[in-house]
């Protein structure tokens, strides 16, 4: 059955259709790059060093903050080396990470935690099983997921996203056609920790063999799969609850105020191998596409290995290719295939270099504000993005941008809208981060100067205070001067009168 | 004439008096312009603009005695800030009281330090801690970069190091936004 | 005889607005329209002079001008009333809100100098209105001016960050974007 859908949005066609989706196992890599955060996570810290030999599901760096996930070892194998290496990010630095050579044996780390009767288990030891699994949101955005279930306290519903982010993408079709026991396995797991009293799986109305293949394993009467229509942004979660729910999340708000949780269905399947195989997060599904490869598939393939250890299994062609990590949309052009794969990679793109349009002025055709899912106004944002007045664009709500480039796609000019709201929302953070910092040194500056005042005026009390001592002494030693000297002199009268007398 | 002489400076006198009753009622004490002036200036307390202090500065450019455009680190930013505030036409940033260099922590050499506390005395914002004969640190995240540090101490063993953008708080410049 | 308030309103207001299509009070539709909120505030303060001012100027034409044969003062005797209901103000706007007399600065003082607000008294007498209608009048004339002076500011935020050729960037596009707005206005000759 078809549900409603959200405002604005496009419906974009499949840019790459592919006629059959296939999943092949990646071989294991040689080396595995893993870095110590990701997007929403603090840095974890190493407790392994250079040189110690790590199994595959091994803890290598934790972090005492709750707000972060611990990091596994991908493979077995040896560390050889922590240092700084270059991540598929939007600003092309580098960040700490964790170097491992394989051993080609990929033993496995012994005596986790399982907890094949989880119905008889408290939530709260699963979230904690789940937060030691090191899994965070595999839809891209990479929110640890402990955090979100550990939130869910009234939770009515929850709903799994098995819509593809974007189109081209294929991962969560393969994940659904060849994993569908676990995933309705994982959808019960997570019914039992956040005590919702049904849960919706999402699936796009193109996808019909995904569709059919869960529909086969699903025996719960709680669980429910539904239709949503291909409409790029439809996989966004505040924009799939309207679709699904008809319920609007408003701005700054999060879907657990509505009594409403949302999953990515790939994070499902990981706490499925967390909790009933006590697995770590160590792998996930990558797919690899775009006019550069002539097999476009999908692998399942360890963290930490490069782009370039499953883009050469797709037959790339010969010729300047242009590397994107993500969807078409919202992912980030990289320059090389040496960048290791992370848990929120979910494509990667391959395709023949193209001249990209020069960008033109604005002309105000207002294309953009018809598209934007959040109902925001593009074109006024962008006015006031390019003149650098970040005060104004965040009255007009630039903070509920989620970046999804509907407006780009349109525009006319090809102006990329997108890159100015990203740029002003960093530069708003920035100008609030100067000015916490610049009132804190005014306070210090200000702490400092009536320090120094009152240590004047201390200092000058004492002075007063010693000075009156000193004069009482004085003053005690006059009258005792005086007292002898009258003795004295009585003692000499007394003498003299004796000698008279 | 004589009573329109009469008539008029009457209406004159009563509008005064109530004007001077207005005058006394909604009388305003303080000044809290310099207030507003000071909530721009970044704080630095470094002297550059040759007053003693971000304070004496804001009340300078109040009483009309500074020009707007003597706070280098502020930027070119600062002093357009401080134009639209006042109202009046911006201007370019003075270079005879310096340049606006990036934001810059002191670092304090630990082999070299003699533990004499001067700079512990020179800081306007506290940022140093130590003791006599005892090595003297700096806490990086109090540090505003304002170079007062530099010149008292007397084995020269504090370097002004640029502090690097991280992945959380990088800004690209406008110029590479359409190109990205 | 509430319909000959409501025609004053709607004269005042559009057809015969005092800014754009009389050309009274250019001064500081040009120079407080630069920021929204400061434009609101010189409303409310113009709203607040003209009305007392349409009043006092009323009152005073009619009970100490006319019987004591002083027309021929009538031009001194207004400003004089305008001058003093504009000084108050200032002291008003001074205590209840420093942002604002700092953004207006000079323009404030300088409402005794509007030609609107002189303008508007005189003209009363010219129509030889009665005691409200004066008052509605002059209110009316009022909320036209903060009317056009909003829109125009608004117009000009919007025109701040757009792409306008070097020479015409300020106060030139400002003018001409004025003038069309006038044009505009035209179009509501015959309404009233």
């Amino acid at each position: 059955m078809l549900s409603g859908t959200h405002k604005g949005g496009i419906f974009i066609p499949n840019p790459y259709p592919v006629k059959s989706i296939r999943l092949y196992q990646a071989a294991l890599p040689d080396k595995v790059v893993l870095p110590l955060n990701e997007r929403m996570t603090e840095k974890a810290i190493p407790c392994v060093s250079v040189g110690d030999r790590v199994l595959t599901g091994q803890l290598i760096a934790d972090n005492e903050d709750i707000n972060s996930v611990p990091i596994h070892a991908t493979i077995s194998g040896h560390v050889i080396s922590i240092d700084e290496q270059p991540i598929p990010h939007k600003s092309g630095l580098n960040t700490q990470c964790i170097t491992i050579e394989s051993d080609g044996k990929d033993e496995w780390v012994e005596g986790n935690i399982t907890n094949k009767d989880f119905l008889q288990s408290d939530p709260n030891s699963l979230i904690e099983l789940i937060h030691r699994a090191g899994i965070v949101g595999m839809g891209g955005a990479g929110f640890p997921t402990h955090l979100k279930l550990g939130l869910a306290q009234n939770c009515n519903t929850l709903i799994v996203n098995g819509t593809e982010c974007e189109p081209g993408i294929m991962c969560d079709d393969a994940l659904m056609q060849n994993y569908p026991r676990e995933i309705i396995r994982g959808v019960e797991i997570m019914l039992h920790i956040c005590g919702a009293e049904r849960a919706i799986i999402a699936v796009e109305n193109d996808k019909p063999e995904a569709f059919n293949s869960l529909l086969l394993y699903n025996y719960n009467d709680k669980i429910s799969i539904e239709y949503v229509p291909t409409k790029f942004t439809s996989g966004s979660e505040k924009m799939l609850i309207k679709g699904l729910l008809n319920i609007e999340i408003p701005s700054g708000g999060f879907a657990i105020d509505e009594g409403v949780i949302c999953q990515n269905i790939a994070t499902v399947k990981s706490i499925f191998d967390a909790v009933i195989e006590g697995k770590a997060l160590v792998s996930r599904i990558v797919t690899v596409t775009g006019d550069g490869v002539s097999m476009p598939s999908n692998y399942e393939v360890r963290l930490g290995s490069s782009f370039e250890h499953i883009v050469s299994k797709s037959k790339p062609n010969n010729g300047n290719h242009s590397i994107r990590m993500g969807g078409m949309m919202m992912g980030i052009d990289v320059e090389t295939t040496d960048l290791p794969i992370g848990k929120i990679s979910n494509c990667i793109f391959v395709n023949n270099k193209v001249q990209k349009e020069a960008p033109k002025e604005c002309i105000r055709c207002g294309t953009c504000n018809q598209v934007c899912p959040v109902e925001l106004l593009p074109q006024q944002l962008y006015w006031y993005s390019k003149s650098e007045n970040t005060d104004k664009a965040v009255e007009y709500n630039l903070l509920d941008c989620i970046e999804c480039a509907c407006c780009s796609y349109v525009c006319p000019s090809h102006i990329p809208l997108v890159n100015y709201y990203s740029f002003a929302k960093a530069l708003h953070f920035k100008k609030i981060e100067e000015q916490r910092k610049t009132d804190i040194a005014r306070e210090r500056f200000e702490y400092r100067e009536y320090r120094l005042e009152r240590n004047k005026i201390e200092r000058a009390e004492m002075m007063e205070a010693k000075k009156k001592a000193i004069k009482e002494k004085m003053a005690k030693e006059k009258s005792q001067k005086d007292k002898i000297s009258a003795a004295i002199e009585r003692v000499n009268k007394n003498k003299k009168n004796n000698i008279d007398a | 004439m004589l009573d329109s002489v009469f008539i008029f400076s009457s209406l004159a006198l009563l509008l005064g008096l109530i004007l001077g009753y207005a005058a006394i009622k909604f009388k305003v004490s303080g000044n809290p312009l310099v207030e507003q002036i000071d909530a721009i200036l970044p704080q630095t307390q470094c002297a550059q603009c040759d007053y003693p202090g971000c304070r004496p500065y804001a009340e300078a450019i109040a009483s009309g005695e500074a020009q707007i455009n003597q706070c280098p680190p502020g930027g070119q930013d600062g002093v357009d800030a401080l134009a639209d505030l006042l109202n009046i036409e911006t201007m370019e940033l003075n270079s005879e009281h310096g340049e606006t260099k990036p934001k810059r922590v002191a670092v304090v050499d630990e082999e070299v330090c003699i533990g004499c506390t001067l700079c512990i005395q020179a800081c306007p914002v506290d940022a140093f801690v130590g003791s006599t004969k005892v090595m003297t640190s700096v806490i990086a995240d109090e540090c505003t970069g304002c170079d007062l540090c530099l010149p008292v101490c007397p084995v020269d063993c504090i370097d002004m190091v640029e502090v690097k953008p991280t992945m959380r708080n990088f800004v690209p410049n406008i110029s590479e936004v359409v190109n990205a | 005889m509430l319909n000959e308030y409501v025609l004053i309103l709607v004269s005042t207001i559009l057809v015969n607005n005092f800014v754009l299509v009389k050309f009274l009070g250019l001064c500081p539709f040009m120079g407080v329209s630069k920021n929204i909120d400061t434009a609101i505030g010189m409303g409310f303060a113009t709203t607040f002079v003209l009305t007392l001012a349409s009043i006092s100027s009323y009152l005073i034409n009619t009970y100490i001008l006319i019987p004591f044969e002083l027309e021929y003062l009538r031009t001194i005797a207004f400003i004089v009333a305008i001058a003093a209901v504009v000084g108050f103000t200032e002291l008003v706007v001074h205590k209840t809100s420093p942002v604002l007399h700092q953004s207006l600065g000079v323009f404030l003082p300088l409402i005794t100098t509007n030609c609107a607000v002189l303008g508007v008294a005189l003209l009363n007498v010219g129509q030889a209105n009665g005691f409200l209608a004066s008052g509605v009048y002059g209110f009316g004339a009022a909320i036209g001016f903060s009317f056009v002076l909003v829109l125009f500011s608004a117009i000009r935020e919007r025109i701040e960050s757009a792409n306008v050729p070097t020479i015409f960037q300020g106060v030139p596009i400002a003018l001409i974007t004025a003038g069309l707005m006038s044009m505009a206005f035209m179009g509501f000759i015959g309404l009233a």
